[in-house]
């Protein structure tokens, strides 16, 4: 076979061929990456970073207070929002892929475009549904159901939580999508041959088959809006910082880039054990049920 | 191919709960549009306000927007900054994905991890780690360092829909092209190339819209430039701007339009997130 032949050759021109991406990378990501870790352990005062080495900025992201709260509020609105998107996709991504045929393209592409355009549209979009005047106490007030404004509705974590399953809701539906559509339907007739009834059938053979793509999904959630640091700001008002928003302040307002990058480096540690765990748990799940 | 000619041979034991389901989804795509309509419908009211009864349909904002400076401007910038880093990314990601997708090689599933670590990580963490960057070599901030942050951001999507294709790459034409007298070169501009252009171009576009969108990460390393997002921010985070919906619905047609494009030339289907 020629592959073997001109493997060598071959082998090298890989390299070559990704040098310019990968020189990207290393310069632009990884590089980047490391200063950011070592900022962290950097004394920094007014926008200037001095060379002396501190555990400082770590001991105040882990005792401070305010932030201990804010990571909290974080990992709950993280994973509340994450376990709401799974719970909404799944049935959907279940019923797109197995008993949808018209419309089918239609639903996608619009699940496409949510994921790839106007992530700051959408989460404006709700500040003006929710807002006092906005879309749905003017609404309700119009029919006369109320007569003052709803105040719940806006500057709260319910309108935190509502826009961040708007918004990430695509990221999780497309690995679910995509993992439901990798079964074998052969897999699931012959489950009911033998005698399975469908909801068995889920149970046993989609649900366990689709399971990484349910991981990816939550964890794509789950991530982006614990360290989300727009819609607190828009929609959220001062009901409970996140952590996202206070790694912002110390980079654009106090100019404490050293607590900024500890702070980010202990909440992505945190969200990466979560991750870890809940996978190795998922796993556990699934071997113990088949 | 499989899941287009599931629902027939699913359809004759299909169970009860299929109605409940359709309802079900019916509602969720209707969560996932409500916003999207609510702001396309008061982009054309003529009051200021967001609130109903809608008073009566105007293009006012419309119009006071395309005659903004600072508007045209954004808009300048943002083109600029999409069309540049699509560019780019034709060029870095096209051969990062036909290398990745076709060969197997020592490091390829580490530098396959480095290529896609960028769309799991929260644009925060990119954000800041670049203007770290930036600011610790003394670097100015400036359009060029959002084509940088974009770059990073943009590559893993390019790879990823690019290569949706490429995995099906017969290689057994590029053989044949050679068996039959072809340069390597000439086998390329001659065969792999018009087979790979679909997905290169579908590719590029939606680079190009996820760059025209960017606001997380452009937030951190844009300076005092400005671009389309980055103008909406500023003006909603002051009051309710009515001019906002309407830059916002200009923003999101030029995003379905592209999609749209995309869709014909890949299948949509098939990017795997």
């Amino acid at each position: 076979m020629s592959p073997l032949i001109k493997d060598r050759s071959i082998r090298n021109l890989n390299y070559w061929l990704l040098s310019p991406s990968l020189t990207l990378l290393v310069f632009f990501f990884i590089l980047p990456s490391l200063i950011f870790f070592v900022y962290s352990f950097l004394t920094s005062r007014y926008y200037q970073v001095e060379w002396i080495f501190t555990l400082e900025n770590y001991y105040r992201a882990l005792t401070t207070p305010v932030y201990r709260d804010a990571m909290l509020n974080s990992l709950y609105i993280g994973l509340l929002a994450g376990i709401l998107t799974t719970l909404i996709s799944y049935p959907l991504a279940y019923y797109l892929t197995f008993h949808m045929s018209r419309g089918r393209n239609l639903v996608l592409f619009l699940v496409v475009i949510s994921l790839l355009g106007s992530y700051l549209v959408r989460v404006y979009a709700w500040r003006t549904i929710l807002g006092r005047e906005g879309v749905i106490n003017s609404f309700l007030m119009m029919i006369g159901l109320i007569n003052e404004p709803l105040l719940f509705l806006l500057f709260s974590r319910f309108a935190v939580i509502i826009t961040l399953v708007h918004v990430f809701l695509p990221f999780t539906l497309l690995p679910i999508i995509s993992s439901l559509q990798n079964i074998p339907f052969e897999l699931i007739e012959v489950a009911k041959d033998l005698g399975c009834n469908p909801l068995q059938a889920f149970l046993k053979v989609t649900l366990p088959l689709s399971i990484t793509g349910v991981f990816s999904g939550f964890a794509y959630t789950f991530i982006l809006s614990a360290a989300d640091y727009i819609t607190p700001q828009l929609v959220g008002g001062t009901s409970g910082g996140m952590i996202g928003l206070s790694i912002t302040n110390q980079f654009v307002k106090v100019g404490n880039m050293g607590l900024g990058s500890a702070l980010s480096f202990v909440f992505f540690l945190i969200l990466i054990m979560l991750l870890g765990l809940l996978r190795w748990g998922l796993g556990w799940l699934v071997m113990k049920h088949s | 191919m499989s899941a287009q000619t599931l629902p027939t041979s699913i359809d004759h034991r299909r169970p009860i709960c299929i109605p409940w389901l359709m309802i079900y989804s019916g509602c969720v795509i209707i969560f996932l549009i409500f916003p999207i309509v609510i702001i396309l419908l008061f982009s054309f009211n003529s009051s200021p306000s967001v609130s109903f009864p809608i008073r009566g349909l105007s293009l006012h904002w419309y119009s006071e927007i395309i005659k903004s400076q600072v508007f045209l401007q954004a808009l300048k910038n943002t083109m600029l900054v999409a069309s540049i880093v699509t560019l780019l990314c034709i060029m870095f990601g096209t051969l990062a994905a036909l290398v990745l997708t076709r060969f197997r090689f020592r490091f390829h599933n580490a530098i396959q991890t480095l290529f896609f670590l960028p769309l799991s990580l929260p644009g925060l963490f990119i954000g800041i780690s670049l203007l770290s960057f930036f600011v610790s070599i003394n670097f100015k901030l400036s359009l060029g360092t959002v084509i940088i942050a974009h770059l990073i951001y943009t590559l893993p999507y390019f790879v990823l829909v690019a290569s949706a294709r490429l995995e099906h790459f017969d290689h057994l034409i590029e053989e044949a092209a050679q068996d039959l007298g072809c340069t390597s070169w000439q086998t390329f501009w001659k065969v792999t190339f018009p087979i790979i252009a679909p997905s290169i171009i579908g590719a590029a576009l939606v680079v190009f819209a996820l760059s025209f969108d960017e606001f997380l990460i452009t937030f951190f390393v844009i300076g005092s430039e400005s671009t389309l997002p980055m103008l909406i921010w500023s003006m909603m985070r002051r009051s309710i701007d009515p001019r906002v919906n309407a830059i916002s619905v200009l923003l999101m047609l030029s995003s379905t339009v592209l999609i749209f494009v995309v869709s014909k030339f890949v299948d949509i289907s098939e990017i795997k997130l």
